[in-house]
């Protein structure tokens, strides 16, 4: 990172987490739209922060960023209550679709935000790395009026990085952009963790995720559901992944599951699978294992099986059933 | 900061329309009485007898209509945007997300617009001087009591009045702003500024005021014209300079403390 030495910037004590969130919680009125989240970002990770539109991410970050006030809870960044004056010096991010003076161009946004962190000198060099690293040196003249979404979208990732943070904050930073776009910023999220970037990063998009972080954590109606390695995480939930199970004798065949094993027949009517009647599908959840010793069970005792189908559920709804042990 | 705030202000379209009319209404006064050699009675504004000899006249009178709702209307038009309408761009969580704290970025918004405030006063004032100058020309003023006053008095006294005229402006932009902190939505703020001011009026007007007439702001707006008397009338000037400041220092304060606590959702 240019100049980071010569930044002025307070030494970090090292093995401190990046940023903690301890019993954050946020309600307006009597909505709890985060309620009592804990958890820790270390040094280096990049971190998923993965939940379904309307789950709490924003306001999280909000919170973290100073905008809005926790209703009880606390931000730490690098060890320090985010209360303290310049606590948030570190930390460089944006929340939601970016917001910029349209009526001016973009570097003369950055400049403004350059000058509305302080920052005096080597201005221009400054600039000219962070509109390199995005792309956008080519357009920094123009109105950013004229930007499409995804140009917003990376003058919005190169104003973190003229603060030249040690914890970026991006929220949802593919959003509205095309394929080449999404690859592009996935690619620079990648660049700036292997310069030793923390990176916590906001998502609806379980395979961003997947493809970026090393630990994530899930959270629903603002509560957090899970946190852990990503592996972990996504293997937990795999587990409970969904199966449309069709065969020759549906009464047979959920007699011997419910007997022979873990698997759950879950209730509810299904919307049945293409050339099958619904009242001949099993929604079922085949536990630990896997479907294996489902079709196992099924084949030994001579219950034919017409069709197994993995259920991809959206993101939410995996997620929702990890809540429901 | 406070050249990036008048650099965006420089760039916006509302800043143009404010200042504009304050350069389009004196010289528009100017062109209409040449043409029509009609203007307002003696008695309706000061020295009007003297319209049509003495350029010093010009500004004196338009600073008296646009005193009335011209000017209210073009600060309350710009002050009502500077919370709201960065609040509606998105452009407010951008820079609160940045080192600037919130009390020093309210206190370079606030100054941005009491330097526009300022600079529609000088340009309004100073276009119907200029024009009073080229069209008419300028000579020594006929004062109430006869006494001659000199042009460079004369023009000393036209800067006198809009300096008067400042602060109640001030303190309305002051009460803008509150509106603008307080609701984050510029229409609502431009609306409710300008409805303030003729509700004001309105029930000043009407006589439900009662004792506290003197110290409503909308009644601060001619009181500059109590300078003209010879002798001048000071008590309705000093009135009017503390009003003003109680009503700017009462809503800044009332804007700051909203402003430095507020949630930042847009």
């Amino acid at each position: 990172m240019a100049g980071k030495s010569a930044s002025g910037k307070a030494p970090l004590e090292s093995g401190a987490p990046a940023l903690r969130l301890l019993g954050l919680s946020k309600r307006f009125g009597n909505f709890a739209a985060v309620e009592r989240l804990d958890l820790t970002v270390r040094k280096g990770d990049v971190y998923g922060f993965l939940g379904p539109n309307g789950s709490g991410k924003s306001t999280t970050i909000r919170m973290i960023l100073g905008l809005i006030r926790p209703s009880a809870g606390e931000v730490r960044i690098f060890d320090r209550p985010s209360t303290v004056p310049g606590a948030r010096e570190n930390v460089a991010g944006f929340v939601e679709a970016p917001g910029f003076y349209e009526y001016l161009s973009g570097w003369n946004n950055l400049r403004m935000l350059a000058a509305a962190d302080g920052r005096s000198r080597d201005v221009a060099s400054l600039l000219r790395w962070a509109l390199e690293i995005v792309g956008l040196a080519g357009r920094a003249n123009d109105r950013v009026g004229a930007y499409s979404q995804g140009m917003k979208q990376r003058l919005a990732i190169a104003s973190a990085l003229i603060r030249q943070p040690e914890l970026l904050i991006l929220d949802e930073p593919t959003n509205g952009l095309d394929p080449a776009g999404m690859r592009d910023v996935r690619d620079l999220i990648r660049r700036l963790s292997a310069e030793g970037l923390t990176i916590f990063l906001s998502s609806h998009l379980l395979a961003e995720v997947e493809q970026l972080c090393n630990r994530v954590a899930v959270i629903s109606r603002g509560r957090l559901i899970v946190e852990g390695d990503l592996r972990e995480v996504v293997e937990h939930a795999r587990g409970r992944l969904e199966y449309h199970l069709v065969t020759g004798d549906p009464a047979r065949a959920r007699q011997l599951l419910e007997s022979r094993t873990d698997a759950m027949i879950l209730d509810g009517s299904s919307e049945g699978i293409e050339s099958f009647a619904p009242q001949d599908v099993l929604r079922i959840s085949p536990g630990e294992g896997g479907a294996g010793p489902v079709v196992k069970v099924l084949v030994e005792e001579g219950v034919e099986v017409l069709a197994l189908v993995p259920v991809h559920p959206g993101l939410e709804e995996t997620f929702l059933r990890l809540t429901e042990d | 900061m406070l050249f990036w705030e008048l650099f965006k202000l420089s760039r916006q379209r509302r800043t143009y329309l404010g200042l504009g009319a304050a350069a389009l209404v004196p010289i528009i006064f100017v062109a209409a009485i040449e043409i029509t050699h009609q203007g307002p009675e003696a008695g309706d504004a000061p020295f009007a007898a003297q319209l049509f000899s003495n350029g010093l006249v010009i500004p004196l009178i338009t600073l008296a209509f646009g005193s009335f709702v011209m000017l209210p209307a073009i600060v309350v038009l710009v002050a009502g945007d500077t919370v709201a309408g960065e609040a509606s761009a998105g452009t407010l969580k951008t820079i609160l997300s940045r080192s600037i704290g919130r009390t020093r970025f309210f206190l370079v918004k606030v100054a941005a617009v009491a330097l526009y405030t300022l600079a529609v006063l000088v340009v309004f004032a100073g276009v119907g001087l200029l024009a009073g100058w080229l069209v008419v020309g300028l000579k020594p003023l006929a004062g109430p009591d006869g006494t001659p006053i000199p042009v460079g008095e004369g023009i000393a006294l036209i800067w006198a009045c809009a300096g008067v005229l400042a602060l109640p402006l001030l303190a309305l932009a002051a009460v803008v702003v509150f509106l603008s902190a307080a609701t984050h939505n510029s229409t609502a703020s431009v609306v409710g500024g300008i409805v303030f001011v003729l509700l004001l009026r309105l029930v000043s007007g009407l006589g439900l005021t009662g004792f506290l007439d003197p110290y409503l702001i909308t009644n601060q707006f001619d009181a500059w014209l109590n300078l003209l008397r010879q002798p001048v009338d000071w008590p309705p000037v000093v009135r009017a300079i503390w009003v003003s400041v109680l009503w700017m220092v009462g809503f800044f304060l009332g804007a700051w403390g909203i402003f430095v606590r507020r949630d930042i959702l847009g």
